[in-house]
């Protein structure tokens, strides 16, 4: 299986060794439930079984637009069972994004969530539930690189 | 976005039960305590979260005091779960014995249990089942609709009632995968009934035509048309088959086989340049240990053979037969009994992150070692990847009960401490001082209440101890000044006296009565909160002296629960180890015996080639000699 | 000349012996066994967890659901944070089918406890709503079993919460 890590960015960013430790592909991803803005609480393990793409946002505040493409990304492969959630942190009085899809709400108040450091992020979660591509990175530049590993990682996922 | 509106609609799908209650009805603690834990049972069973559910059941059932399911519902999701988890065996008795029907069963509950006859090759049941799963109520969700039917078809079929299976294909979606494989199943039974060909031929033409495009549907479709192939040459009609073969893709695993087949089909047309076609694309594309490349490596130059082009023939069966012989030298080398244990080994350790049973839900390939490719034909083989499975169910299972057996343990440590930090707690004395002053303040509080009972009587009530003395004072000075009008010294006039006295006592009496409500309120306020406080440590002391008596039951008879229950995991362990090995040896058998055939059909392909470059040389010798002894 | 002809894995060949029959059955049996002990384990983690004599059982239930349907609970004994609780629309489908969640066990001691609960969650019009039920329960020796039951209220096109024990 081909992994995407774009090692170069983690290392300009200079990280603390833990996320790179605590989440890299092939490793399984912890179980999380977290609120939605847009509908019922959303957890994890749940949807084993189905493709995920967990898209975890930077500072956002209605930003919706960006979004789009990647919602639509998403729904465009509704048919062979793929999800996708993006993870919203609310900073001041920061708007949640008007999506279709769930957009989960992280608070620190709730004990069965965590956050993924660091953001954005966008991780495609196998159905059974590992993480098969990380593309860590502004969501504008990266649409290419996610639509390009998506598009080879789905008819992976689909043919097994 | 209305969620209302969509749960409602999901829950007209998956209703599974529907239980109302009526809270007013119930609300004694027992019954309340029993509604609780089935509802638990309920929750845990429609949220999928077995391991639980079958503990809530248990749970219910002590309550109940049964060994027996409560009610025949809590069986049939019981059954169900068993089926999820794969007690196959335990299900069955669930479902055929406790006269689980149609209408307490869910459709879902019944197509599980359909597609596991199924799978274990039980076609009568699988056809009750899948009937029974398209008549029940709940009904059975909408994704397994068409799967149920195929499973239908398909046991009706391999019973051999065709008529039957046709009946139902005929209310089948045509484009599903699923009517596919139905299709394709009753294809198989009608090929090996010889069935009228024209009803043949039709099924065949609809079967490919409707198959989904897609990677399943292609490899369906490629598989139909190599089956359809081979019978149209078993029944002497060549043009058919070739139109057949030619139909199939390069991309699927039939795809070789098909490519095969089509070159022997050509070569009994006398194409014998045609059929060399196929098979240089065979061998071009396809890794030299299919089965179908090997016979091809023979077939290439029989067909030479045939069209006289001997010296070409020749050169063609040593090449092959040195390939042979590089193969048996490989398949000698990996044929080694560490190597394949390695082999399937490494997927173990490859597939730890899966759960075992219901849990598991992707198992990884095996790896791509030398083993491997050997073992090609074998990886395909269903009752290898059962096995497979099987044996990664039990790696897991053993790894799960070490774990609790260190859970255990480490219970046991905590259960020591408990007893210790309880020891050292000296509870019981804290009990006594705790005990001692709550009899001091009970005595200040009596003191009180005396005290009030007695003012309650008095004259002056309440009085402080100053007019206490002022009135004794006043009291004192009556008899000074009685005294003194007996004397009768006209020099002294007692009558101010006599007014400032009454003046004093009536002024002291006065304030002694307007006083008083306070006072009294006071006091009685002073009481109450002393019989409070009372009160207070009379609860706490009683709370200690419970909470000393629970504190025991944080320890007391765990460790012998712990200890039954470490014997018995125990005992489990040895076993799941022990079927560990035996799955482990019969999986390597299994590979032994198929690399063992695979080693006698290399012999076998060896023998021919150099048997056909003896005879090859042979004729060719003869040739020379008659041409010579023509010549001559 | 005669070639083999590989049609073996068209038709499924079942390899099927005495061996993997047997070991398929004893498989079977202990899956059963390791699941009974499993739940013998459960059991016993649980009483170890929470003792009979502290144990304050709490659960959910939804009677109906038309007025109110809960998003997240957060639970309090005596002002201390004791549960939390995320739904999904798997739960909150098997709340309105009548199954009664099972929101954890908390350790009391003896006496006179305070117990807050605030269900957040939506009205039938999609707006949110926050149910809050409080109540003073009392642990003696038995296990305390409460529940926390959801009901609409009709009159009012609206639901209510409300703390039971026994």
């Amino acid at each position: 299986m081909e992994f995407v890590v774009r090692y170069l960015l983690l290392i300009l960013l200079a990280l603390p060794a833990s996320a790179l430790e605590t989440l890299k592909p092939g490793d399984k991803v912890d179980d999380f439930t977290m609120l939605s803005v847009n509908g019922f609480g959303q957890r994890l393990t749940e949807v084993r079984g189905q493709p995920l793409m967990l898209i975890w946002l930077d500072r956002c505040d209605a930003c919706s637009e960006t979004l789009a493409r990647y919602q639509l990304l998403a729904e465009s492969l509704e048919i062979d069972g793929l999800l996708g959630w993006f993870v919203w942190v609310p900073e001041g009085d920061d708007e949640p994004p008007k999506m279709r899809l769930p957009v989960l709400r992280y608070d620190t108040k709730w004990r069965q969530s965590w956050l993924f450091e660091p953001r954005p992020a966008v991780m495609l979660i196998s159905p059974d539930g590992v993480l098969d591509h990380l593309i860590i990175g502004d969501l504008e530049e990266s649409y290419g690189e996610v639509e390009a590993a998506m598009m080879r990682w789905i008819s992976e996922v689909r043919d097994q | 976005m209305s969620m209302l509106a969509s749960v409602q609609a999901d829950e007209l799908v998956d209703g599974l039960l529907d239980i109302d209650f009526d809270l007013d009805e119930i609300d004694d603690g027992a019954s309340a305590e029993e509604r609780l834990l089935r509802g638990n049972y309920y929750y845990h069973y429609l949220t999928s979260d077995y391991h639980e559910g079958l503990a809530a059941l248990a749970a219910w059932k002590d309550l109940r005091e049964t060994d027996q399911s409560p009610e025949q519902e809590a069986e049939v999701m019981r059954a169900a779960m068993l089926l999820a988890l794969g007690l196959e065996d335990e299900a069955e008795k669930a479902f055929f014995n406790a006269g689980i029907t149609t209408t307490t069963a869910s459709g879902d509950s019944w197509y599980y249990l359909g597609k596991r006859w199924y799978d274990l090759g039980e076609w009568e049941r699988a056809e009750i089942s899948s009937r029974n799963a398209l008549q029940a109520e709940p009904k059975i969700t909408q994704g397994n609709l068409q799967e149920t039917y195929s499973i239908l078809v398909s046991s009706l079929s391999l019973q051999s009632r065709i008529s039957d299976a046709r009946v139902v294909l005929k209310s089948m979606a045509d484009e599903s995968i699923w009517t596919g494989i139905a299709r394709y199943n009753l294809i198989l039974v009608m090929i090996r009934q010889n069935f009228g060909s024209r009803d043949l031929e039709r099924l065949i033409a609809e079967s490919i035509f409707y198959l989904p495009k897609n990677k399943e549907g292609n490899a369906l479709r490629d598989r139909i048309l190599l089956v359809a192939g081979i019978s149209a040459m078993d029944n002497d009609k060549p043009a058919m088959a070739n139109d057949y073969f030619e139909k199939m893709s390069l991309e699927s695993v039939f795809s070789a086989p098909g490519l095969l087949h089509y070159g022997w089909n050509l070569l009994g047309q006398w194409r014998y340049e045609d059929a060399l076609q196929p098979w240089r694309i065979l061998q071009q594309q396809y890794d030299g240990f299919q089965p179908a490349v090997i016979e091809s490596f023979l077939a290439v130059p029989h067909t030479l053979e045939l069209v006289e082009a001997t010296n070409e023939s020749v050169q063609a069966y040593v090449s092959a037969e040195a390939k042979i012989v590089n193969m048996l030298e490989a398949l000698d080398n990996f044929r080694d009994p560490v190597q394949v244990r390695e082999w399937i080994l490494d997927w173990q350790v490859d597939n730890q992150s899966e759960g075992w049973g219901w849990q598991r839900q992707r198992l990884e390939d095996v790896p791509d070692t030398p083993v491997a490719l050997f073992a090609q034909g074998l990886i395909d083989e269903p009752a290898f990847v059962e096995r497979l499975a099987s044996l990664h169910d039990l790696d897991r299972m053993e790894h799960d009960l070490l774990r609790q057996k260190n859970d255990l343990e480490l219970w046991q440590d905590v259960l020591v401490v408990r007893q210790q930090t309880l020891q050292n707690m000296s509870g019981e004395e804290r009990l006594a001082a705790l005990e001692k002053k709550h009899m001091d303040l009970l005595r200040r509080t009596l003191a009180v209440q005396d005290r009030l009972m007695a003012e309650d009587e008095a004259v002056f009530a309440y009085a402080s101890e100053s007019e206490h003395k002022n009135i004794d004072l006043l009291r004192n000075v009556v008899p000074n000044v009685s005294y003194l009008s007996k004397v009768g010294t006209p020099t002294r006039d007692l009558a101010p006296y006599k007014e400032r006295w009454r003046r004093m006592r009536g002024i002291q009496l006065w304030n002694i009565y307007e006083q008083e409500p306070q006072r009294r309120w006071d006091t009685t306020r002073h009481h109450w909160k002393l019989r409070a406080v009372t009160e207070q440590l009379l609860v706490q002391v009683e709370n200690t002296r419970t909470s000393l008596e629970w504190a025991d039951s944080s320890w007391k008879g765990f460790p012998e629960r712990v200890s039954t229950l470490q014997q018995s995991l125990n005992i489990q362990l040895a076993k799941v180890k022990e079927l560990h090995q035996r799955q482990l040896d019969d999986l390597l058998t299994m590979t032994d015996e198929y690399l063992t055939t695979l080693r006698a059909r290399l012999n076998e392909y060896l023998a021919q080639s150099r048997l056909a470059i003896a005879r090859l040389y042979d004729d060719s010798l003869q040739r020379k000699m008659r041409s010579a002894g023509d010549d001559k | 000349m005669k070639l083999f002809f590989s049609v073996l894995f068209l038709f499924t060949c079942t390899f099927a012996n005495a061996e993997d029959a047997a070991i398929r059955q004893d498989v079977e049996s202990v899956k059963q066994s390791v699941l009974e002990l499993n739940t013998d384990l459960y059991q016993l983690e649980k009483d170890l967890l929470s003792p009979a004599t502290t144990r304050a059982a709490f659960h959910l239930s939804l009677s109906h659901g038309e007025y109110f349907e809960p998003l997240s609970i957060e639970l309090s004994v005596d002002g201390e944070s004791q549960i939390q609780h995320i739904y999904t629309e798997r739960q909150v489908k098997a709340l309105r089918m009548g199954a009664v969640q099972p929101l954890g066990n908390v350790n009391l001691s003896p006496g006179k406890h305070t117990v807050r609960a605030v269900v957040r969650g939506v009205d039938h019009l999609g707006q949110g709503r926050e149910l809050i039920a409080e109540d003073i329960v009392e642990k003696t020796s038995k296990p305390l079993l409460t529940e926390l039951v959801i009901q609409d209220f009709v009159e009012r096109q609206s639901a209510r919460v409300q703390l039971k024990y026994w």
